[in-house]
C-alpha cells in the first residue's frame, strides 16, 4: 500500500489541487492531509474610480485594469494560500477599522474555499478507489469539520480511528498544544495527552496503527521553531534564528506508549525530517505552500511484513 | 515582515504586512530587527582573508585596492541580490539544489550545491591552516619581538610551518565539531559574544593604524627599533630585489585584477541561511543580511587597506612580503596585523588587535563545517546518501556522521595544505564562481522559466520591460565570469594549477557521476529519487 502525506497548505489552491493529483502522479492509493487548511491573509483588491483595481500582494503594489488580470491576480492570491476579497475603498476602510469585522470575514472565506475544495475532491476523485483523508488541525475554525463530512468521498480522522486495508489503522488528533498565537484547536497538554489516549483506545493493534498527530513529538527534531521574545519577533543569534523545540510532550508520551508503526505529522513547517522514536518513524514532510510547493512523504507499507519505506518529496 | 499601516492594533501587533489582513490566530511572527540580520551577515564573511589579500597586493603594480574592493562590492551586491531574490521565493528549500533544479535542471542544481558543499567543506580545512599561518603564527611573532622571547618567536615560527599549521588546525577543526555535536546553539551563543570581541578588536586596530598614519605612533621608528636601525629602508630595498615593483601611478587593469582577492572574501555572505517565514517581503531579511553585511565589511577593508598604507608606506608593504622570510630582518610573517602590533609598541595592544583576525577565521570554519554537514544531512534525506548520514544523535539531536563526515574530509585537506604544495590560498575559488555564476544563470533565466511563479512573487519588480533579477544576475554574471576566467591566467590565485583545475571541475564530472549513480542505485530497490523535487502538475 502506497500512501502520501502533506499537511499545513493553509488554503493555497495550488497546493490543494497538486494534492488532488498525487494519486496519479505517485501512483498513491491513500493521500492525506494533516492539518491546517485554511488561510492566514485576506489580500482586499480595491476597486478604485478609474475602474482599475489595486492590492498589495506579496510585498508589491499590483494594479490591474480589466476582468482577465483582475482573474490572474485572484488565482496568483489563492495559489499563495491567500484570500483575495474585492471591496471598495470606503469597505475597506471600515474593516480596516475593526478587526471583528475582519475575523467574520475571514471566517466567511476559509470556509467558502473548504466547500469549493470538497466539491473539487468528490469531482476528481470519484471512481478512483483512492480513499482521501482531510482533517482541521489547530489553525482551523471548528465550522470546517462540517464541511470536511459534506463531502462524498473525503474522510475526517480527527479524533477517530479509521480502518485501512491491509488490517491497518489510523487515528487522528488536530488538536494542538500550545502555541503564542491564540488558535481554536490549541489545548494544554494534559488534555490533548487525555483526548489522543482516548482515541487511541479504539485501536486494536498499535503496531499496526499509524497516527495522524498534527503536532510533532516534543524535542525530536522534527518539531524545530525559531524562538520568539515576547513581541513574536525571531530571536537571532550568530547563525540565524536561534531555533527552539515546541513540540507537545503529550505526543511524544503517546508515540513513545503506544509504538505504532508510523506517525505523522505537521505544524513546523520548517522542521521536514524522519525520526526513529523508539520502533516507531516519525515523519514531518514540513510545508512551504506559500511557495507554491507541496512537500510531502510517500510511505510504502507492506501490511504483512509491517515493513515500510518513507521518502520525502517536494511536488 | 513589514511595517504595519491599516489595521486594528491587534492585526499591528501580529505584524500584517501593510494593505493585508490577518487574524488573531495567524501563526505569523514580526519581522527580524535590522541590527540582527546585519549581524548575522558579517558572521557570514571573513574579513581575516584581507592579511593576505593585501600581501597579495605586491603582483598588481599600480592596483588601487580601494577601489578593487568597490568593485568586488559591485560584482558582490549585483549576486547577492539575486540570492536573497531566489531564496525569498524558496526560502526553505536548502539554497542552490531547489531553485536551480526548477529553474534550469535538476542536474545543474545538484552541481551547483555539490559543488558549494564541496568547497565549503575544503575551505573548513584550508582556513584552518589560515588561521596558524595568517592568526597565530604573526601573533606569537610579535609578541616574540616585542618581550625579547626568543621562545615565543620560535613559537610564532612553528605555527607557520607544517606541522605547526596542521596541529593547531586539527585541534580548532576537531574542537568546534564537538561543539556543533552538542548542540548549534551553544556553538552560536559562544559566537555571538565572540564577534562583539573581534569587532573591538577591529576597532582597535583602524584606531592604532589611523594613529600610525597621523604620526602619533610611528611603525618605521618601532620597526627600527626592533629589527636594527635602517631595517626599515632594507626591506623595501631587499623587496626590489626580490621583484617587487613600485609602481607609482595608478593601473586600471591591475585594480580590476585583483578584484578577485576581496572578492573571495566578500562575496560568501551569499551564504547565509534563509529565515524569511510567510510574510513575504523582501526589503528585510535576506536582501538587508547580505547587501548589508557586503556594504560594511567592504567599508572596514577599506579602512584597513587605507589605514595600512599611510601606517606602514606603501613601499615597505608591498616590498616586505616579497623579501624571502631567510632575509627578513626579524623572524615575522610580513602580514599586517604583525605591522600593526609593531604600530602599536605594547604587547597587550598586539594581543588584542589579533582577535580579529584569529576570531573571524575560527567563526568561517564553524560556519563552513556547519554548512558542509547541513548538505551532507540533506542529501541524506533525498536518498543522495546512506541513510546514516541523516541519522541523529539521541542525546544532543545533531546529525552525528555528517558531522563526522565534515570533519574528516576538512582534516583531509588540511593535511595536503600543510604537506604538500597541492593547493594554494585560492584553489577552490574556481569551483564556487561556478556555482555563483550558475546561481546568477538561475537569476536571469527564472522570470521566463518559471513566469508564473515569478509574476505572484515578492520579487516580481521590474526594470523598465525587464525583471530586475534577471539583470542583476546579467550584472552577477559579468563580474562571476571575469572572475572565472582570471582563475585560468593568475599565477599569484593559485587555481589554474592542475591540481586545482582538475578539481574544480572533477567535482562537476562527480556530480553528475553521482548523482546518475545514486539514481540507478536507487532506482533498482525500487526508490525513484527523481520524484524527490519534481514538481506536480496543477491542473
Amino acid at each position: 500500500m502506497r500512501l502520501y502525506f502533506c499537511s499545513d497548505i493553509h488554503a493555497s489552491e495550488a497546493c490543494w489541487r497538486k494534492f488532488l493529483a498525487t494519486p496519479k502522479f505517485y501512483e498513491a492509493d491513500v493521500i492525506i492531509v494533516g492539518g491546517d487548511i485554511t488561510g492566514k491573509f485576506v489580500v482586499p483588491i480595491i476597486q478604485q474610480a478609474s475602474g482599475a483595481w489595486t492590492a498589495q500582494f506579496m510585498g508589491i503594489e499590483r494594479k490591474v485594469r480589466n476582468q482577465t488580470e483582475l482573474g490572474v491576480l485572484k488565482r496568483q492570491i489563492a495559489d499563495a494560500g491567500q484570500y483575495g476579497f474585492e471591496t471598495s475603498p470606503d469597505e475597506y476602510a471600515h474593516y480596516s477599522a475593526d478587526q471583528t469585522r475582519v475575523d467574520e470575514l475571514f471566517k466567511r472565506l476559509a470556509l467558502e474555499r473548504v466547500a469549493e475544495w470538497m466539491q473539487l475532491a468528490d469531482e476528481r476523485l470519484r471512481g478512483t478507489g483512492v480513499r482521501c483523508l482531510v482533517s482541521g488541525a489547530n489553525d482551523d475554525f471548528f465550522e470546517v469539520d462540517a464541511l470536511l463530512a459534506q463531502s462524498d468521498l473525503v474522510e475526517d480522522p480527527n479524533c477517530r480511528v479509521l480502518d485501512l486495508d491491509g488490517g491497518l489503522q489510523l487515528m487522528g488528533m488536530g488538536y494542538g498544544n500550545p502555541t503564542p498565537w491564540p488558535c481554536p484547536r490549541d489545548i494544554p497538554e494534559e488534555e490533548l495527552a487525555a483526548r489522543i489516549f482516548e482515541v487511541s483506545a479504539g485501536l486494536s493493534n498499535p503496531e499496526r496503527a499509524i497516527m495522524s498527530l498534527h503536532v510533532p513529538p516534543y524535542d525530536s527534531t522534527l518539531d524545530i521553531a525559531p524562538r520568539l521574545d515576547e513581541q513574536l519577533r525571531m530571536v537571532m543569534n550568530a547563525g540565524g534564528p536561534e531555533m527552539i523545540p515546541v513540540g507537545s510532550t503529550a505526543v511524544r508520551d503517546a508515540l513513545l506508549s503506544f509504538q505504532p508503526l508510523l506517525s505523522l505529522h505537521g505544524h513546523i513547517h520548517e522542521s521536514k525530517g524522519i525520526r526513529k522514536m523508539g520502533k516507531s518513524i516519525a515523519v514531518n514532510p514540513g510545508s512551504e505552500y506559500a511557495e507554491g510547493i507541496l512537500d510531502g512523504v510517500l510511505v510504502d507499507i507492506d501490511p504483512r511484513r509491517l515493513t515500510l519505506h518513507t521518502q520525502l518529496v517536494s511536488g | 515582515m513589514a511595517e504595519t499601516t491599516s489595521g486594528s492594533d491587534f492585526a499591528s501587533g501580529m505584524g500584517a504586512p501593510k494593505g493585508v489582513f490577518t487574524r488573531a490566530s495567524s501563526g505569523l511572527v514580526r519581522q527580524v530587527g535590522s541590527g540582527d540580520v546585519l549581524f548575522y551577515g558579517w558572521g557570514q564573511i571573513t574579513l581575516g582573508f584581507i592579511i593576505f589579500t593585501i600581501a597579495a597586493w605586491q603582483f598588481y603594480p599600480g592596483a588601487s585596492m580601494e577601489l578593487a574592493v568597490v568593485l568586488a562590492l559591485v560584482g558582490g551586491l549585483a549576486m547577492g541580490v539575486v540570492y536573497a531574490f531566489l531564496t525569498t521565493i524558496y526560502p526553505r528549500s536548502g539554497g542552490e539544489y531547489v531553485f536551480l533544479s526548477r529553474a534550469i535542471h535538476p542536474l545543474v542544481g545538484f552541481v551547483a550545491s555539490l559543488s558549494f558543499a564541496f568547497w565549503e567543506i575544503f575551505y573548513s580545512g584550508i582556513v584552518a591552516a589560515f588561521l596558524s599561518i595568517f592568526g597565530l603564527s604573526p601573533l606569537f611573532g610579535t609578541l616574540g619581538l616585542q618581550l625579547h622571547n626568543s621562545g615565543l618567536s620560535s613559537v610564532g615560527t612553528w605555527f607557520g610551518q607544517a606541522q605547526g599549521i596542521f596541529i593547531s588546525g586539527a585541534v580548532v577543526i576537531v574542537v568546534i565539531s564537538l561543539l556543533i555535536h552538542r548542540g548549534l546553539g551553544r556553538y552560536f551563543r559562544i559566537q555571538r559574544w565572540g564577534m562583539w570581541v573581534v569587532a573591538g578588536s577591529l576597532v582597535l586596530t583602524v584606531v592604532v593604524l589611523a594613529l600610525s598614519a597621523s604620526g602619533v605612533f610611528s611603525f618605521k621608528h618601532n620597526f627600527d627599533a626592533l629589527a636594527g636601525a635602517g631595517a626599515y629602508a632594507k626591506v623595501v630595498a631587499d623587496g626590489i630585489k626580490a621583484g617587487a615593483v613600485y609602481h607609482s601611478g595608478f593601473n586600471l587593469t591591475s585594480t580590476i585584477e585583483f578584484m578577485i582577492w576581496p572578492a573571495f572574501s566578500i562575496w560568501f555572505a551569499v551564504a547565509s541561511v534563509s529565515f524569511s517565514g510567510e510574510v513575504k517581503n523582501v526589503q528585510r531579511g535576506q536582501l538587508l543580511g547580505i547587501s548589508g553585511a557586503m556594504i560594511t565589511m567592504g567599508i572596514a577593508s577599506i579602512l584597513l587597506m587605507f589605514f595600512s598604507r599611510a601606517a606602514f608606506g606603501n613601499q615597505f608593504l608591498i616590498g616586505a612580503p616579497a623579501v624571502p622570510a631567510a632575509h627578513f630582518p626579524v623572524p615575522l610573517p610580513p602580514y599586517i596585523n604583525s605591522f600593526a602590533g609593531i604600530a602599536g609598541g605594547n604587547p597587550i595592544l598586539t594581543v588584542l588587535m589579533s582577535l580579529w583576525v584569529i576570531g573571524t577565521m575560527v567563526f568561517d570554519i564553524g560556519a563552513t563545517l556547519i554548512y558542509g554537514n547541513r548538505a551532507i544531512l540533506a542529501w541524506s534525506l533525498d536518498g543522495l546518501v546512506p541513510e546514516r548520514f541523516g541519522r541523529v544523535s539521541e542525546r544532543f539531536h545533531s546529525p552525528t556522521w555528517a558531522i563526522g563526515a565534515a570533519a574528516v574530509v576538512a582534516l583531509v585537506w588540511l593535511g595536503l595544505y600543510a604537506f604538500t604544495s597541492l593547493l594554494a590560498i585560492l584553489s577552490g575559488f574556481m569551483g564556487l564562481a561556478l556555482t555563483f555564476m550558475l546561481v546568477c544563470v538561475g537569476g536571469i533565466l527564472f522570470p521566463y522559466l518559471k513566469r508564473r511563479v515569478f509574476d505572484a512573487s515578492p520579487i516580481a519588480f521590474k526594470l523598465g520591460r525587464l525583471p530586475l533579477v534577471t539583470v542583476l544576475g546579467v550584472v552577477g554574471l559579468i563580474f562571476t565570469g571575469y572572475v572565472f576566467y582570471r582563475l585560468f591566467l593568475d599565477s599569484a590565485f593559485g587555481s589554474n594549477k592542475p591540481f586545482p583545475i582538475w578539481m574544480a571541475f572533477g567535482v562537476v564530472v562527480l556530480a553528475a557521476i553521482w548523482l546518475y549513480g545514486a539514481r540507478a542505485y536507487r532506482k533498482s530497490r525500487g526508490v525513484d529519487i527523481d520524484s524527490r523535487f519534481k514538481e506536480i502538475p496543477i491542473e
